[in-house]
């Protein structure tokens, strides 16, 4: 059975946020094309979950979320913070202005910007976005196991990178 | 580790962004939705694409500018219904352009409670034609919600930058809207309570913010204009303003009521509430002269909206009554349909001289129509009375 329109909109009140900061990670921390990519992934759930049921929600957010970012990277060169901050890009007049001027922000992007895309993107997902390897397997098409290795991975390679700091991380 | 990413979970959309979202969603769902249905012809998807993604927006305002604006198309969009195939190119389109040129929060506040009101008007209009559903009371709804939570945002950053004349007026615009939309509605005597809940629940809920919303600028004002010369400025230039648009829209009541297009119902509402604005008015003045400033613009600003709620009723109370009068009279020949349909048998069988009995016969028959078809207008009355008494407006 799809999905009736209120059931739909409670699922984007629950889930916004999340989506919204998935995009916004991995899109070089641009917050009007991760707001765009979050209208659009919520747009074709819509139009996918009147066509037939769907298991899980969630998942299937993120699913589109991580399609679209890819199709968008695809196109886009890259482009670090610091030339996005350079050209004028940078996240002034911006709700989370605050957050984004906080050291340890700035220092977690910079440590995750360091990182192999493959590795940074479990490491938002499981620690920041909360999703548990079986849900990340199911976004990305891999196995649970391959997940949990990569996850296993990415943190001996963070920690590796910030060092000093190696102490913090063992307290997961 | 979850420790170590605590400070990125702290990244959020700020409640504007989300319901800004959640709005242009809602809109889409409501595309989507439509185009399943088989007796309608919607040509939403394409518009939305141009519309909801800001990269094409600017481009496709200024390629559908000139369609909008001198266009039979645009023309004839203004009066789509939803249901109607034009009424996505009204809402997408010409609504959209005025958008646009809108220059400037105050100019925006404007149209945004001008399509608040629009939306009632067309609820009321299609409850006035017995189209009203479920579904599309909850639509008329949500968008009727949107155009207010815009113009109220629009309306609290006037306050912000300190432009508290135009909020005031602007508040006072808004609730105009919504009391004089809201009044034809319950004019229209129709509708079940039931049916109704939702719209009423909305408009209730946002008529209790706009108080809360009216008292907090009330004060604001008190504490802004604490200078005597600055608060008697500022009445003296409300009174000003709201003198002079009383006296225009005295003249436009006049001109509807030497055009005698405007049903007495309509009429009756408008005077009522152009007496009420002249009472106000004269409170203002009053209150004034006592070196009561900021009661004066109070005053003043209740003049302003029961002078544009006026105006707001006479432009869109009669189409809504011209529609429930013709839906009465279609329901008035539709019962003398069916009786006609029972009468070929019994005229067939009848002879020359049965025709005198038989013209007595029609004469019951048609006696009965009449009565079938009062019972159809009494249930169709007391079907959409419950529009007006069950929205409370």
């Amino acid at each position: 059975m799809s999905v009736s329109e209120d059931k739909f909109l409670s699922y984007y009140d629950r889930y916004a946020d999340p989506i919204f900061r998935y995009c916004f990670y991995r899109l070089y921390h641009k917050r009007e094309l991760a707001k765009e990519i979050t209208q659009e992934t919520f747009l074709r759930a819509w139009e996918l979950s009147r066509k037939d049921e769907v298991g899980n929600m969630r998942a299937l957010l993120y699913r589109i979320a991580r399609n679209l970012i890819v199709d968008y990277s695809r196109k886009k060169k890259e482009e670090s913070v610091e030339e996005l901050e350079e050209a004028g890009h940078t996240m002034s007049h911006d709700p989370s202005e605050h957050l984004y001027n906080s050291l340890e922000f700035k220092q977690l992007i910079k440590d995750l910007e360091a990182l192999e895309t493959e590795y940074r993107d479990v490491l938002l997902m499981r620690y920041v976005d909360d999703l548990k390897p079986r849900e990340i397997a199911e976004i990305t098409g891999e196995s649970v196991n391959v997940i949990s290795v990569r996850i296993t991975r990415a943190k001996q390679a963070i920690r590796k990178i910030t060092g000093k700091d190696e102490s913090r991380f063992n307290r997961d | 580790m979850r420790g170590r990413f605590k400070s990125l979970r702290k990244l959020r959309l700020s409640d504007e962004e989300r319901q800004d979202i959640r709005d242009r969603l809602i809109l889409s769902l409501d595309f989507s939705v439509r185009k399943r249905e088989p007796d309608r012809h919607y040509t939403q998807w394409p518009l939305r694409v141009l519309f909801l993604n800001h990269k094409y927006m600017f481009v496709s305002i200024v390629v559908v500018v000139a369609l909008a604006l001198s266009g039979a198309t645009g023309v004839a969009a203004e009066n789509a219904l939803p249901g109607d195939a034009l009424y996505s190119f009204k809402t997408q389109v010409n609504e959209r352009v005025r958008s646009a040129f809108a220059v400037g929060a105050d100019h925006e506040a404007e149209l945004q409670a001008g399509l608040a009101g629009h939306r009632l008007r067309e609820a009321a209009l299609l409850a006035a034609k017995g189209e009203l559903n479920q579904d599309l009371r909850a639509r008329m709804a949500e968008r009727f919600v949107h155009h207010v939570r815009k113009t109220k945002q629009l309306i609290e950053r006037l306050e912000a930058q300190g432009n508290n004349e135009a909020a005031a007026r602007l508040e006072a615009t808004l609730e105009a809207q919504i009391e004089a939309n809201a009044a034809l509605l319950d004019k229209l005597e129709n509708g079940s309570k039931a049916d109704v809940k939702e719209l009423k629940e909305r408009v209730e809920a946002l008529r209790e913010d706009l108080r809360v919303m009216k008292e907090r600028a009330h004060e604001e004002l008190k504490a802004k204009l604490d200078t005597k010369p600055q608060a008697e400025q500022a009445a003296q230039v409300r009174q000003d303003v709201v003198g002079k648009q009383i006296e225009k829209i005295k003249e436009f009541l006049n001109n509807a009521e030497a055009s005698a297009d405007v049903s007495a119902d309509v009429l009756a509402k408008a005077k009522a509430d152009i007496a009420d604005a002249e009472k106000f008015y004269a409170e203002g003045k009053s209150a004034a002269g006592e070196g009561t400033f900021v009661e004066a613009i109070r005053n003043f600003n209740q003049a302003h909206k029961e002078a544009v709620e006026a105006k707001v009723f006479i432009k869109a109370g009669d189409s809504v009554f011209k529609a429930r009068d013709e839906r009465r009279r279609k329901m008035m020949e539709q019962g003398f349909e069916k009786q006609k349909e029972n009468r070929p048998a019994e005229d067939s069988n009848s002879t020359s001289t049965e025709k005198g009995n038989n013209g007595r016969a029609n004469a019951g028959i048609q006696g009965r129509g009449e009565v079938a078809a009062d019972a159809a207008v009494q249930a169709d009355v007391q079907a959409s009375s419950s529009v007006g008494t069950g929205l409370g407006l």
